[in-house]
């Protein structure tokens, strides 16, 4: 009876743990997948599968600002609350998806009508598609097959394909955007990182305005008005604060530390100003760099273990 | 006598145009359209976003102030036009707002 309750203790023991583990665990989106957003305000009352929307291929034609300025999408999925009567009296997707726009070669097609019948059904799939095996007009991999590859997101350099040309965002819709004279672009500028030994973040306003304007951001992302009185912590932008409003979402995402961490830090004098040649970085250069700085310190008489 | 004749006649081709285009004025919204003129005033205060920043504080002010009396007029629009233009009606009024505080701080 003892060895039984042994054995049931033992197994407890090991499979709690073993299963309180699994199953939170977020798994990264598959490149086709980041910056996906499903929409679901009405969709299921009216009897259709929710809206998957692919950033991935919007972005490549159209810039932020455009859609979340002058279209006025929110940037919160779902924030919205786009109904079908909107679309078709020629807001939200319906500013486009109209059956009347071209796009390169195509016409754009229609958004969904508020009363369809069966006929109609394959057009509301194109976008009301969660969970259905739809075939989408735009394969990922053939549309991104020549664009400069990068390690995180979707899997591109998406500032690197504009540079290049490969694609051309637009910035203006005929009869909704207003036009608007030439942005002059602002000074960068750097912001000095928490963590000792950590490259400095080189905000640069260039290659923000390019697709984003200044609306986008100020104030409803970044509200502080005086340089350096807000302070960004790394757990507030992880929840979508500040830059993870769009990085780590539709942006390369936060693993990617070194887009952002790129000034490389300077030697400064202080306890240990005999070290020669650049700091050294990352997390073992941070340890090594702390723990000579205790050293110097205790040593100084200014910490005490 | 034939100046005369010649004079008469071009007044009445003159006052016949201006019957047609008070008509036309008339007949066909579109034509200085006036619940159009909340739109053009939209365009003309959120065009200038973009230049925000080069502005005095009295320019931005004046924005600021002409975002207010815009409010009410994109307010009378249909629901979705309402929606629609007053986001982004406060996205540019914010920025304008942003902006000025930025500059009296400084």
């Amino acid at each position: 009876m003892k060895r039984f309750l042994f054995m049931i203790v033992l197994i407890l023991v090991f499979t709690v743990p073993a299963s309180a583990e699994t199953g939170v665990k977020k798994r990264r989106p598959l490149p086709y997948e980041y910056g996906r957003v499903v929409i679901n305000n009405y969709s299921t009352k009216a009897y259709l599968a929710p809206v998957v929307f692919n950033h991935w291929l919007h972005r490549a034609n159209f810039t932020c600002r455009l859609c979340h300025v002058d279209l006025a999408f929110a940037m919160k999925a779902g924030a919205t609350g786009i109904r079908a009567s909107d679309n078709i009296k020629g807001y939200y997707c319906g500013s486009c998806h109209n059956g009347v726009m071209q796009w390169q070669d195509r016409k754009v097609f229609e958004a969904c009508s508020k009363e369809y019948g069966n006929k109609d059904i394959s057009r509301c799939e194109r976008c009301h598609s969660l969970d259905k095996d739809v075939k989408k007009e735009y394969d990922f991999g053939k549309f991104t097959g020549k664009l400069p590859k990068e390690r995180f997101g979707n899997g591109i350099d998406w500032e690197k394909a504009e540079a290049e040309g490969l694609i051309k965002p637009i910035g203006y819709l005929p009869g909704i955007s207003i036009k608007r004279p030439q942005l002059k672009i602002q000074k960068d500028f750097s912001l000095e990182p928490k963590v000792l030994g950590m490259p400095q973040i080189i905000f640069s306003h260039k290659k923000h305005i390019v697709w984003n304007g200044c609306e986008l951001c100020h104030p409803e992302i970044f509200a502080g008005v005086k340089k350096g009185l807000t302070k960004y912590s790394m757990p507030e932008i992880f929840e979508g604060k500040y830059c993870g409003a769009c990085h780590g979402l539709v942006a390369f995402p936060l693993l990617d530390c070194q887009r952002c961490h790129t000034k490389p830090v300077e030697e400064t004098p202080g306890p240990q100003a005999e070290q020669k040649g650049p700091v050294k970085q990352g997390i073992s250069g941070q340890i090594q760099q702390r723990q000579s700085a205790r050293t110097a310190l205790a040593d100084d008489g200014g910490l005490k273990r | 006598m034939k100046t005369a004749g010649a004079g008469e006649a071009a007044s009445k081709i003159g006052l016949l145009l201006l019957a047609i285009s008070l008509t036309a004025a008339l007949l066909c919204p579109g034509i200085a359209h006036p619940e159009d003129s909340w739109l053009k005033e939209f365009e003309a205060v959120c065009s200038q976003t973009d230049d925000a920043m080069d502005m005095t504080k009295d320019q931005l002010d004046q924005l600021v102030e002409r975002c207010n009396r815009l409010k009410p007029d994109i307010e009378k629009q249909d629901e979705i036009t309402k929606k629609v233009y007053l986001k982004r009606l406060d996205s540019c009024r914010s920025l304008y707002e942003f902006i000025l505080e930025t500059k009296y701080k400084q």
